[in-house]
């Protein structure tokens, strides 16, 4: 909802000592006008304590207890209170104890603009410009979540660094040689050191880093020693060549045979394919059409005819891999045999490796024939390295295994299967962080990226109302290109053509008065922009720096543009007051006349009756020298309002000194007035007023009465009724409404009509 | 203009992300409710969760 104010009333605050009203009726615009030091300023204070819970020139240490009104009445209270036209009201009182929720709406709305800040926003940095404006827009919760997600990035970045720093120590540990370390050469290498040691051959390396394994480990270190290496050397029993099966193999897979092992094969295929697809109604092999049954029935028939070829095969494929098996298994002992030697300080030389015609898998597709020879080859190598293994822990010192030193082997085993634990997890750890960083990263720049466009939209739209009322203020000068526009990456600048040249900053180029009138361009694009809530626009002394013309170009901009805003418009420029005034009749009028020290801002419009009764309330309270001195101050008012209203004669003064006349002058003034248009008045009312002399005197008179107690209260309750009566001569009783001479006997009449002046 | 509404505003650069873990976004946007001082530390909890 739209707000605007409706009243404004201060106690005891900054420039007022008592208590001030300012009227805006249902929310309408008000010029208000006071020479410097009236005291127009506490209204713009106001109500920007009240929004803000502070006063921006008083933030400055030490400056804060200025909100309060130096010579405020001791007890009394320091307040402000507002009525508005939705939920934005109420009362804020010295010292401010609201919460911070309270300044919500205006942290985020642009409502007040002074002179003497005009040029703030446009002299900010390009990163505090962009501050002003994140708080503005509400971009700061944007920018808060940016900066988290800016914050995970950072810390997950630390953590993938933290994890690969960790990951190359692990790594080096494993591999003092730096080279690459990988789960199958660690396999291997466990692997044999495991065979020589007698322990559990992990199969893989999710076993060798299992509970389970290391339990192992940690029980053959704590147990047997296991069998000593010459038990091992002994126990070798050298393989022999199965001469059969190698004759077996190379008949089946002799050349003249490939045909039929072709021709096996393929049908073994089909069969399977058959099988797996039992309706088809195509050879899956070559793709004509067929009956699937019939199809089917063949290929069995072929496979029954060659049954006996391939169960040759197959017999000789077995005996082949048994062969192989032996072969293999025979070296895979003898190197865990050496390993062991090697860490027993026993010289072995490693052993022969199976000859690679042995090695290969077996199948069928691309076998070829095996030369028993080199079986027959392997098997003595394997037989001389037996020997040769044997001589070696026959002529090795005795003590050359001991217990103790199997125990550190084992234990050497399970630090290395730990550090192979350790690398497995930091490299796990250090991929799920990755993909966590990956992730942060997608996100991270997706949201500054949003940022950034939703930015951009922002700035052309306010550039948009920026360069429209610029042009407003300063029609068909040469000054283009209005923007506000993004300048780095967390900063925003203005910008303008000038001359044809792109100027950003605008400083070098403009003038202070172009500068101001840029300020408040900005400021109600801004309100235009962005204000939700806020529907009224304080703006104090903004026309310091602008001549004649453009005070005129801004008048016409507030009352024409800004129609439908409540504005407040502060101003020491009588010209200017009077120019808004002239352009919008609707808006209302408040001149400060004077200020003074007890009293406070004083007005056009007179306030005796309030005063009255705010001296009634304190003697009410016991206050009787709080109370003689507003009834002095009601009674100051009332004389000053009949001077007025009776053209009173008073002695020339020059300027507008009429608010500082002694009580005695404006006496005067009174009877002159109506010996001129009341004479038979002045004889009914002399008595009061010399009453009313007298009670200045002697009882209004606060230093002369201030140690008389009780009688003192009763002097200042008959000078109170006196005033009141003096007031009730030019007041209606019917309608309340004052009573004057204004000319004619019809035009000095009350409301009602019911009341005349003179009196009759 | 309408000021942007953290929450939303957070919607509509997820929306325009692709292959997003399962339940991702929606618990990400529940985060933004939470307390300045809290909220960096749910929102990486959250990533690496997602991330595993």
């Amino acid at each position: 909802m739209s707000e605007r104010l409706q009243r404004l009333t201060m106690r005891s605050f900054r420039g007022v000592p008592g208590e001030l009203s300012i009227d805006f009726g249902d929310g309408q615009s008000i010029a208000i006008y006071g020479d410097n030091g009236t005291g127009k300023s506490t209204i713009a204070d106001a109500l920007e304590w009240f929004f803000t819970g502070e006063i921006e020139l008083l933030s400055h240490e030490g400056r804060q207890h200025a909100v309060c009104h130096l010579g405020g009445n001791a007890g009394g209270e320091t307040s402000v209170e507002l009525l508005t036209s939705g939920s934005l009201g109420g009362k804020a009182q010295f010292p401010d104890e609201r919460a911070s929720e309270t300044f919500h709406v205006a942290g985020r709305e642009t409502f007040l603009l002074r002179g003497r800040t005009l040029a703030d926003f446009i002299n900010k940095s390009k990163t505090e410009k962009w501050k002003a404006l994140a708080e503005i827009l509400g971009l700061e919760a944007v920018e808060e979540l940016r900066q988290d997600l800016q914050r995970v990035r950072g810390d997950l970045k630390k953590q993938v660094k933290a994890a690969g720093a960790k990951l190359r120590a692990c790594e080096t540990a494993l591999s003092p040689d730096a080279s690459a370390v990988s789960e199958e050469a660690l396999l291997a290498n466990v692997q044999q050191f495991c065979r020589g040691l007698g322990v559990e051959v992990p199969t893989s390396i999710d076993r060798l880093t299992s509970a389970v394994w290391m339990a192992g480990v940690a029980g053959s270190s704590a147990g047997a020693p296991g069998p000593s290496l010459e038990a091992l050397v002994a126990d070798l029993q050298t393989p022999t060549v199965d001469a059969g099966a190698i004759d077996a193999w190379n008949i089946v897979a002799a050349p003249e045979q490939e045909a039929d092992r072709s021709r096996l094969s393929l049908l073994k295929d089909g069969e399977a394919l058959l099988s797996a697809s039992p309706s088809v109604d195509h050879c899956p092999l070559c793709g004509q059409n067929v009956d699937a049954a019939e199809l089917a029935a063949r290929v069995r028939t072929a496979l029954t005819q060659l049954l006996e070829q391939s169960t040759r095969l197959e017999a000789a494929r077995e005996g082949l891999e048994r062969l192989r098996d032996e072969l293999a298994g025979a070296v895979t002992d003898r190197r865990a045999l050496h390993a062991r030697a090697g860490s027993a300080g026993v010289e072995i030389p490693p052993p022969p490796a199976v000859p690679e015609s042995l090695s290969a898998e077996v199948a069928l597709e691309g076998a070829g024939l095996i030369d028993a020879r080199d079986a027959k080859i392997f098997c003595d190598a394997i037989a001389h390295w037996d020997e040769t293994a044997k001589a070696a822990v026959a002529s090795a010192p005795v003590e050359s295994e001991t217990s103790d030193t199997r125990r550190n082997q084992l234990a050497m085993l399970a630090d290395l299967a730990a550090q192979i634990q350790a690398w497995r997890s930091a490299a796990s750890e250090q991929e799920r962080l990755k993909r966590a960083l990956a992730l942060a990263e997608r996100v991270y720049e997706a949201y500054q990226a949003r940022q950034k466009e939703q930015l951009e939209e922002i700035l052309t739209s306010i550039s948009e109302r920026v360069a429209q009322i610029y042009e407003g203020l300063h029609p068909g000068e040469n000054l283009g290109g209005i923007t506000v526009e993004p300048w780095t990456a967390k900063g925003i600048e203005l910008a303008v053509d000038f001359h044809g040249r792109r100027q950003r900053p605008p400083h070098g180029v403009l003038s202070e008065s172009h500068l101001n009138s840029l300020a408040i361009a900005l400021f109600l694009a801004m309100a235009q922009t962005f204000n939700e809530q806020i529907r009224f626009l304080v703006l104090d002394d903004v026309i310091n720096s602008f001549d004649i013309e453009h005070r005129g170009q801004l008048a016409a901009l507030l009352t024409e543009s800004f129609d439908d805003w409540q504005l407040i418009v502060l101003t020491h420029d009588h010209q200017f007051f009077e120019n808004l005034s002239r352009r919008a009749p609707a808006w209302k009028r408040l001149e400060i006349t004077s200020w003074s020290y007890d009293a406070g801002p004083r007005t056009t419009k007179y306030e005796s009756v309030g005063i009255l009764g705010e001296a009634r309330d304190r003697l009410d309270h016991g206050d009787a020298n709080g109370a003689a001195t507003k009834a002095r101050r009601a009674l100051e008012e009332l004389l000053q309002e009949i001077c007025e209203r009776l053209r009173a004669e008073l002695p020339f003064r020059r300027g507008t000194a009429n608010d500082r006349r002694e009580l005695g002058e404006l006496f005067k003034g009174v009877r002159r007035a109506l010996k001129e248009h009341a004479k038979p008045m002045l004889k009914t009312v002399e008595p009061l007023l010399k009453n009313l002399e007298a009670d200045v005197q002697a009882t209004l008179n606060v230093e002369a009465h201030a140690s008389r107690g009780k009688s003192a209260g009763r002097e200042v309750e008959t000078a109170l009724e006196r005033i009141a009566r003096l007031d009730g001569l030019w007041t209606c009783s019917e309608c309340q409404t004052r009573v004057w001479h204004k000319g004619t006997p019809e035009s000095s009449r009350c409301r009602c009509g019911k009341s005349v002046f003179p009196p009759t | 203009m309408q000021r942007p509404n953290p929450r939303e505003f957070l919607r509509s650069v997820v929306e325009q992300m692709d292959e997003l873990p399962e339940g991702f976004a929606e618990r990400l946007e529940g985060l933004v409710e939470l307390p300045a001082e809290k909220r960096s530390d749910a929102i990486q909890q959250l990533i690496e969760e997602s991330a595993s």
